[in-house]
């Protein structure tokens, strides 16, 4: 993946994670595990010494600290140096301990009094929105960073099953590299001290040290990958022997950088945003077909060679797969094999699962019934005669440039068809205490806008990062709200936010007044659209919406996209 | 076989117009020898009007599971279209006489007229504004109308010491410094008349064969914002325009209530039970 | 310029917020603040920050900018000395949004209304301003409104001659469409077709026009004045009324079936007022059933005429042919210098609606003299009386004497005698004379009159008289014969209008077909509907409403529209049958 002799870009000052001193790093390469590595397998460029000392960073907790919380999106895994933590096991904790907020959908007199009780002032607060709640508090660790602390550890214990993580043992690694929500909660039950990695460095680690990467994937296959197979209609009708075989011969590759939406905002300042050549290739067109890939998080393009570039087919996103009609063509055709017709790029970064050849033709392909094969490759069609050739080269290359293919409840405006009445805006506001929670504008390509209004990502970049978890899903995989009262201003999900979506906001007091805090700065929420989880009927904006010019899109599926486009 | 989103209004039109052949002919049947015929169709138009007044009231609590606000418009579209029919009928295909049913008779007609004229408006402008380009928040307007008014002063005073010339600045003075201070030439963007541009931008190119080449790159630049600014007031015009026909339709759609209300008063008042 | 032009930058970390009813004063100018004006339309101008105070060790004091970074971050300048921000901020006159704007100027508008609508409907113009059109031109004369004012003194005296609304203001009008029938909120009522029995506002028309049921006297249901009439539709059209009305009843069978019912019990003469004296009507007795067959439309099931229908004769007794006086006949002679034809004889009345009688004296004697001696023209029979042509007869020698001395000059003694007695006998020999040449006179017709005179002329072409029985009926009796006198009614459909004067594009043959061959007097030459409906039907061209040859109302109101035009206030009930 880095192609550079030099040392790795990310270990730069101003990118370095690290935050150990050199007694540190001796005191770190003493402990196992890291004392069982060896450092020659490292290469020269990329010293065990130096992923340590960039990548890693020596975090202390004290009783009561949350690490991760169920949900949360991270990238970094964990590895305990002294001490011990707690991972909950069930039930889970209650959302007002993990910082967010269960929201309940409005009864319909409640709905009503919206019409009268809507602040007349713009981002008002109530004090009861602001209280955090007297099961956890906030305190402001070395560094200033803020941590959420249970207030009633005994409790916790006691009404949770817990399991404790011992000095030496690895957490939050399996979401870390397949950048999967957090399967539990992690609190310190003592005061405890911890190494954090982030993903690239936990990745070297795995790339040039065999025992590592064996316990890692192995944990992996263990924890996560039956359960994901299992949500795919492919493999969930399979005997659990022969999934378990399937399990074993699968494979898991990550192809480019994780934080690509840093990324994806240098790449729009410096104006040339148009870098599928640059895209990591994970299947070549013309290639022998090597085994189904599943994309298991971020997304791949599809393409095909058309004159003298690319031309875009379709997006993959998570759980989709490509190579099936190829391996299933060359089982039924024995004597007219074909190649990968198309060509798989990640963009930005993706990590996928690949199942081999045999293993797909031996076991998944008989299951199939003859019906649902997929049809057999004509070798002779044209790049542009797949289900979403009505869409035209240019607006595909505008989603990708924009990584739009990302939301599941898209603003998407016909700019053809808007008055520009603003009666989106006004709903939402109603349904807002009367502040808006998006910008009616954004970028455009030809008539479709895709307007500043939270596309609720299926992988959320702005998850990533908050200190209290007041940034959440509302269910699993389901809308991105903030908790108001957990929120602490720090922008951390407005500049991860590569879409313009989070807008931070000074908020005030019923009568209109800004709120301070101590240093008299004016206290910042991040709000965003929530898809009007407390109100009947859905996002407000697509039912106000009188000229059918403004829908709320799952990207995901660019048919969909594009028989609305019709 | 899916219809597509947009060629849905054909058949929609296509069902509208067959109905309501299908209910002229079945009122000619029915109701037109009926001897309280008017007063059906007027009660039958009083309450049609109340509903599409109320689409007013719809917008105001968009919190509430009310339909789409899509499918109120496709039926204050049509409905209002039916009321026409109903009017007609009402009339008995007679201009009405007297002054109070003149006024109430001008007042629909004044509703109805804006009303059909908005819906030209929303149906053709929208497509207009994306064709121009530089999109904008009505709401932004002054303030970007000022970024713009900002740059271009600064490019006509740089100009000034750079070329020791106040050519560049005193042109911006007397030609444009107008132009950038507010909203132009608002009736000409609205029936897509673009000599205004053309104008300024010919005065900008002649005067270019009097400037040195700096300065005819910081020309280049103002000609560029005068560019921008124009399609800025195309927005403005035709965005305000898409606006202000609810101005009128608004407004007089209550006045013509109360109206029908009286007129409902007057009538039984006075019919006597007439037929 | 094909390309879209790039949209414009701005500041899109805040929200656009037009939910907000008002915008901050500065926006017009470009450069609206950060805090914008609350919700009640203050202007929310703060300073760009707080800034924050510390305190060092030394008792000294700074201050740090604390501008959030969505605003910028801390400003270059940084808070003054004395802590106060370097960015105060300037207050404002907000302004009300558009969408706001738009708001008061519908409320505006709503207020207008209800103002405009109490000034004019408690004002003096209101009659005026409510009035649904023009009156019809009776109810607009002069003399109405003076009979208006007389009755109900104060304004709006025309409203309330026929509206019981007419004598209240607004107040009352809500009282009275409150207890109107149907009333505002029966629509049920709206949907029925009940029968159109007398309403509200009939009351008012029977105040002048009572006894609106002047149609036939069986009638089953009664019918509502204002279901025929529209008033308030200008001058002509309150009399214009709509076959539909008629047809509501005879079209219905079993409206028709109770009118016959009820015509079976009354008398006669209850059915008697109906006829148009004014003309000379063929008489023809009303059909037991009365007129209740079904008629849906003129063209489609109108019966037959009534005249046709019994298959009735024409009573004349006259011996007439008019195939004999046709132009081509025989013989036939010019008349006045002309060939015969139906205008020789038929003429049409002054108006134009009917033809004049036919009279001996003007169509007849022209050509048929009564001149019973041959040799003598200029002496004739007197027409009219038996009585006198036998008093004629009785006074022979004088009525010779007479003779001589108008036409031959004759004045002496002797030659007067010498003639009246040549003559006397010459009479005697050729006739007979006294009683027998009475008989002859009276009763001779074309087979007993002397062969030289039918069909022979005399002087000036007239023919010869043949005796009164060739075109009379003359029944002898023991004293003088009895002569039967010719009926000739002009009118013939008692029950229909007909307008001679309205068809005079077409010759007299086209409906009346069999006139030129009619040989007999008894023949009824009138032509049946089918002539009739060739034309008046939807294709002819013709109008063919019920209107057009009948009216519901069986008198003329002559006495009324007097009665208004000499301004008596005090109208007299008019329409006692």
């Amino acid at each position: 993946m880095i192609i550079s002799s030099e040392r790795p870009e990310r270990w730069d000052e101003s990118t370095s994670f690290g935050n150990m001193s050199e007694a540190d790093l001796d005191r770190l390469l003493s402990l196992s595990p890291f004392k069982e590595i060896k450092p020659d397998a490292f290469p020269k460029r990329l010293p065990l010494r130096g992923i340590l000392q960039h990548d890693t960073r020596l975090r202390k907790y004290s009783r009561g600290e949350i690490v991760v919380r169920q949900g949360d999106h991270g990238t970094s895994a964990f590895m305990i140096i002294s001490g011990e933590v707690r991972v909950v096991l069930q039930p889970e904790l209650p959302a007002s301990i993990l910082g967010r907020k269960d929201t309940v959908r409005r009864s319909l007199f409640r709905s009503l009094t919206q019409l009268w009780s809507n602040s007349k002032n713009p981002e008002t607060r109530q004090p009861h929105e602001l209280s955090l709640g007297d099961e956890v508090a906030s305190r402001q660790a070395d560094g200033g960073e803020v941590r959420v602390v249970l207030q009633d550890v005994p409790r916790v214990l006691d009404r949770h099953q817990t399991a404790v993580i011992e000095a030496g043992e690895f957490f939050g690694e399996i979401s870390a590299l397949g950048r999967i929500p957090r399967t539990a909660t992690v609190f310190c039950e003592k005061d405890a001290e911890l190494l954090e990695i982030r993903w690239q460095g936990l990745r070297d680690l795995m790339r040039h040290d065999k025992n590592l990467r064996q316990r890692i994937d192995q944990i992996y296959r263990e924890r996560a990958l039956a359960s994901h197979l299992l949500t795919l209609p492919l493999f969930n009708a399979l005997p659990p022997e022969k999934l378990e075989k399937v399990i074993a011969s699968a494979e898991f590759l990550t192809f480019g950088e994780y934080d690509w939406s840093g990324d994806y905002k240098r790449m729009v300042k410096s104006g040339s945003a148009n870098a599928s050549d640059k895209e990591p290739v994970v299947v070549q067109e013309g290639d022998y077909v090597n085994g189904l890939v599943l994309v298991r998080a971020g997304f791949a393009r599809l393409s095909r060679k058309f004159g003298r570039g690319q031309r875009t087919l379709n997006y993959l996103g998570a759980g989709q797969h490509y190579g099936l009609q190829e391996i299933a063509h060359n089982w039924r055709k024995k004597n007219s094999t074909v190649p990968f017709q198309n060509t798989l790029t990640a963009i930005g970064y993706s990590h996928v699962i690949v199942i081999p050849t045999a293993i797909i033709e031996e076991l998944v392909l008989p299951a199939m019934p003859v019906a649902q094969l997929p049809p057999l490759v004509e070798t002779t069609a044209q790049a542009g005669d797949s289900t979403t050739g009505a869409m035209d080269a240019d607006m595909m290359e505008f989603l990708a440039e924009h990584r739009f293919f990302n939301g599941t409840a898209t603003m998407v405006i016909d700019l053809d068809q808007c008055t520009r009445c603003d009666d989106c805006v006004r709903a939402c506001a109603a349904t807002h205490n009367n502040n808006p929670r998006f910008l009616r504008h954004g970028p455009i390509n030809g008539n479709i806008m895709i307007a500043n209004a939270c596309m609720h990502c299926s992988d959320p970049v702005c998850m990533i990062g908050c200190p209290t978890g007041a940034i959440h899903r509302q269910t699993f995989e389901g809308e991105v709200v903030i908790n108001q009262a957990t929120c602490i201003g720090c922008q951390t999900c407005a500049n991860n936010c590569p879409y313009e979506a989070i807008r931070m906001v000074e908020v005030r007091d019923k009568k209109g007044r800004l709120l301070v805090d101590k240093d008299m700065k004016s206290i910042l929420k991040a709000t965003k659209c929530d898809l009007c989880v407390e109100q009947f009927g859905g996002p407000a904006c697509q039912r106000a919406c009188p000229h059918d010019a403004l829908v709320r899109m799952n990207m995901g599926s660019l048919d969909h996209f594009a028989q609305w486009l019709k | 076989m899916r219809i597509s989103r947009k060629t849905q209004w054909a058949v929609r039109l296509f069902f509208f117009v067959l109905a309501s052949v299908l209910l002229a002919l079945w009122f000619k049947e029915n109701i037109a020898a009926l001897p309280r015929a008017t007063y059906l169709t007027g009660w039958l138009l009083l309450t049609l009007m109340v509903i599409l007044t109320v689409y007013n009231g719809r917008k105001k609590i968009p919190f509430l599971p009310l339909a789409t606000s899509k499918g109120w418009l496709q039926f204050h579209i049509y409905a209002g279209f039916f009321t026409l029919l109903l009017f007609v009928a009402h009339i008995r295909f007679r201009a009405p006489t007297g002054w109070f049913e003149g006024s109430l008779a001008l007042l629909y007609a004044l509703v109805m007229g804006s009303g059909i004229l908005g819906l030209i408006l929303s149906r053709t402008f929208p497509k207009r504004l994306t064709t121009r380009g530089g999109e904008v928040i009505f709401e932004t307007i002054p303030v970007i109308r000022r970024s713009f008014r900002e740059r271009a002063e600064a490019l006509a005073l740089q100009s000034i010491p750079e070329a020791k010339a106040s050519t560049v600045a005193d042109f911006y003075a007397q030609e444009l410094a107008g132009f950038f201070s507010g909203p132009r030439h608002f009736w000409q963007h609205l029936f897509e008349v673009r000599s205004p541009l053309n104008r300024l931008l010919k005065k900008i190119e002649n005067l270019n064969r009097f400037l040195n080449d700096q300065e005819r790159d910081v020309m280049r630049q103002i000609a560029d914002l005068v560019r921008q600014k124009d399609g800025l007031d195309y927005h403005h015009s035709l965005q305000l325009t898409l606006k202000l026909w609810l101005f009128a339709h608004i407004p007089l759609t209550y006045s013509l209530l109360i109206f029908s209300v009286v007129h409902v008063v007057l009538i039984n008042a006075f019919s006597g039970g007439a037929r | 310029m094909k390309e879209q032009l790039p949209s414009p930058d701005f500041n899109s970390q805040a929200y656009e917020r037009p939910n907000q009813k008002w915008v901050c004063g500065w926006l017009k100018d470009g450069k609206p603040c950060h805090n914008g004006p609350d919700g009640g339309g203050h202007c929310g101008a703060s300073d760009e920050c707080r800034p924050s105070a510390t305190t060092h060790d030394d008792g000294t004091v700074t201050y740090s900018c604390t501008r959030p970074k969505s605003r910028g971050g801390p400003c270059d300048e940084g808070p003054r000395p004395d802590g106060r921000c370097a960015h105060p901020g300037l207050r404002c006159q907000p302004q009300l949004s558009l969408r706001a704007k738009r708001g008061i100027l519908t409320r505006s508008v709503i207020v207008a209304t209800f103002a405009l609508l109490l000034v004019i409907l408690y004002g003096s113009f209101r009659w005026k301003f409510i009035s649904p059109g023009e009156l019809s031109t009776p109810h607009s004369s002069l003399a109405f409104q003076q009979m208006a004012a007389a009755r109900h003194p104060g304004n709006g005296a025309e409203c309330a001659a026929c509206h019981a609304a007419g004598k209240s203001g607004p107040a009352g009008w809500l009282q009275s469409a409150s207890v109107a029938d149907p009333s505002l909120f029966e629509f049920k009522k709206l949907l029925d077709n009940p029968e159109p029995k007398t309403t509200g506002i009939d009351l008012a028309c029977q105040q002048c026009h009572p006894h609106h049921t002047f149609h036939e006297p069986n009638v089953a249901w009664e019918y509502s004045c204002s279901a025929c009439h529209k008033e308030h539709v200008g001058a002509p059209d309150l009399k214009a009324v709509s076959s539909s009305h008629c047809v509501r009843c005879h079209g219905d069978e079993a409206v028709m079936q109770a009118s016959a019912k009820k015509g079976q019990a009354l008398s006669a003469a209850s059915f008697e007022f109906q006829h148009d004296w004014t003309r000379d009507s063929f008489k023809l007795a009303r059909p037991k059933e009365g007129f209740t067959k079904v008629i849906t439309e003129f063209a489609k099931d109108h019966p037959e005429f009534l005249i046709h229908r019994e298959s009735n004769k024409d009573p004349n007794t006259l011996r007439f042919s008019h195939a004999t006086h046709r132009a081509d006949h025989p013989g036939m002679t010019l008349v006045n210098g002309r060939p015969l034809d139906c205008a020789s004889c038929h003429q049409p009345g002054a108006d134009g609606v009917y033809y004049e009688k036919i009279t001996f004296e003007q169509h007849c004697q022209s050509c048929h003299s009564l001149q019973f001696d041959r040799d003598h023209p200029g002496l004739t029979l007197p027409h009219g009386d038996p009585a006198h042509v036998r008093a004629f007869l009785g006074s022979l020698p004088q009525q010779y004497a007479d003779y001589a001395a108008r036409e031959r000059g004759i004045t002496a003694q002797e030659e007067m005698k010498a003639f009246v007695q040549g003559r006397i006998e010459s009479l005697r020999r050729q006739y007979g004379y006294g009683e027998e040449l009475e008989q002859k006179i009276f009763h001779s017709d074309e087979r007993t009159a002397p062969a030289s005179t039918i069909g022979g002329l005399g002087i000036d072409g007239r023919s010869l008289f043949p005796g009164c029985a060739y075109c009379h009926e003359v029944k002898p009796t023991a004293d003088l014969p009895l002569i039967t006198r010719p009926e000739m009614p002009q009118r013939w459909l008692s029950r229909g209008r007909f307008d001679h004067s309205k068809h005079t594009d077409v010759s007299c043959h086209v409906c009346h077909q069999d006139a030129s061959s009619s040989t007999t007097a008894a023949d009824i030459m009138l032509p049946s509907i089918q002539v009739c409906i060739s034309c008046h039907q939807p294709q002819g061209g013709a109008r063919h409403d019920c209107l057009e040859c009948h009216s519901y109302h069986n008198q003329p109101e002559h006495s009324l529209f007097k009665a208004l035009k000499e301004g008596s206030s005090d109208i007299p009930v008019l329409f006692r049958r």
